[in-house]
């Protein structure tokens, strides 16, 4: 087999690894393979954002009790 | 012997960028790897964190015995998640499991870390001033997203250790998570762990 044989091989291997998703619900299907699609490559893009909005809600919704909060989890480990 | 260590450290460091980058490909990859010298740099950085946190903060019990102790989780895990696979779809490999485990164990690591650095260098209770409460807040962002990075790798590896569909990882996990839950309440109330180091 050549090179190219080699690597076109390996890479169907790859596609073809994991049986593709089905919930059974179109939308539902649409939903996961679009919120799993950007999650692939480079997540913390998504995270990053995400993460600073959770943080920013929790202090508007619960105030100061968010700093007793990382007082416990700094006790954590 | 040496060749092994260096290269095994090396492709910790490079993997754990590569699964910040791309954590779909690096776990598939990860799990069709049989380089076990990585599992063994992994364990060895997480014994070096627990003499670390000591050193920090005294724990209740020897460090050698609460990383005895994560190793006893760590195996439970990953032979749990392997039943449960033998149970539904009939494979039989562990390796997968150890290894993409293994690595999903990085976000922890870190997080653990950063926390145990943080606490010797702004040391708890934090107070409602603007400092402490920028630092709550910066402190909570951080935390998320770790959460969601090990949320995801764990996700991933059992997705390719298993080869199982969504929903039967979200099954296996509930019920997991029905039987950790207690353990860790009581290796709470033992002195153990306070977060469980998963």
């Amino acid at each position: 087999m050549d090179t190219f044989e080699i690597k076109l091989k390996k890479k169907l291997e790859n596609v073809y690894e994991l049986k593709p998703h089905s919930f059974g619900v179109p939308l539902l299907d649409v939903i996961y393979k679009r919120s799993t699609g950007s999650l692939k490559k480079n997540p913390f893009i998504l995270f990053i954002p995400v993460s600073i909005f959770c943080g920013i809600l929790m202090y508007s919704v619960f105030g100061s009790l968010i700093v007793s909060l990382v007082s416990r989890l700094q006790y954590g480990f | 012997m040496i060749s092994t260590i260096i290269s095994g450290v090396i492709l910790v460091g490079l993997r754990t960028v590569q699964l910040i980058r791309s954590p779909y490909k690096t776990i598939r990859i990860i799990s069709n790897d049989v380089n076990y010298s990585q599992i063994y740099v992994i364990f060895v950085l997480i014994y070096l964190y627990f003499i670390f946190a000591d050193f920090v903060k005294r724990f209740n019990y020897a460090p050698t015995l609460i990383y005895a102790v994560f190793l006893l989780n760590f195996l439970l895990s990953s032979v749990f998640f392997y039943f449960m696979n033998v149970v539904q779809i009939k494979r039989s490999d562990i390796r997968p499991f150890i290894m993409t485990f293994a690595y999903s164990l990085m976000p922890s690591l870190i997080w653990f870390t950063i926390n145990t650095s943080l606490f010797l260098i702004f040391p708890p209770p934090r107070t409602s001033s603007i400092l402490g409460t920028l630092f709550s807040i910066f402190f909570i962002i951080f935390s998320m997203g770790m959460l969601f990075w090990k949320i995801q790798l764990v996700y991933l590896s059992l997705r390719f250790a298993t080869k199982a569909s969504f929903l039967s990882i979200a099954y296996a996990v509930i019920l997991y998570l029905c039987i950790f839950a207690p353990y860790s309440v009581l290796l709470y109330y033992a002195g153990i762990f306070r977060i469980p180091f998963i």
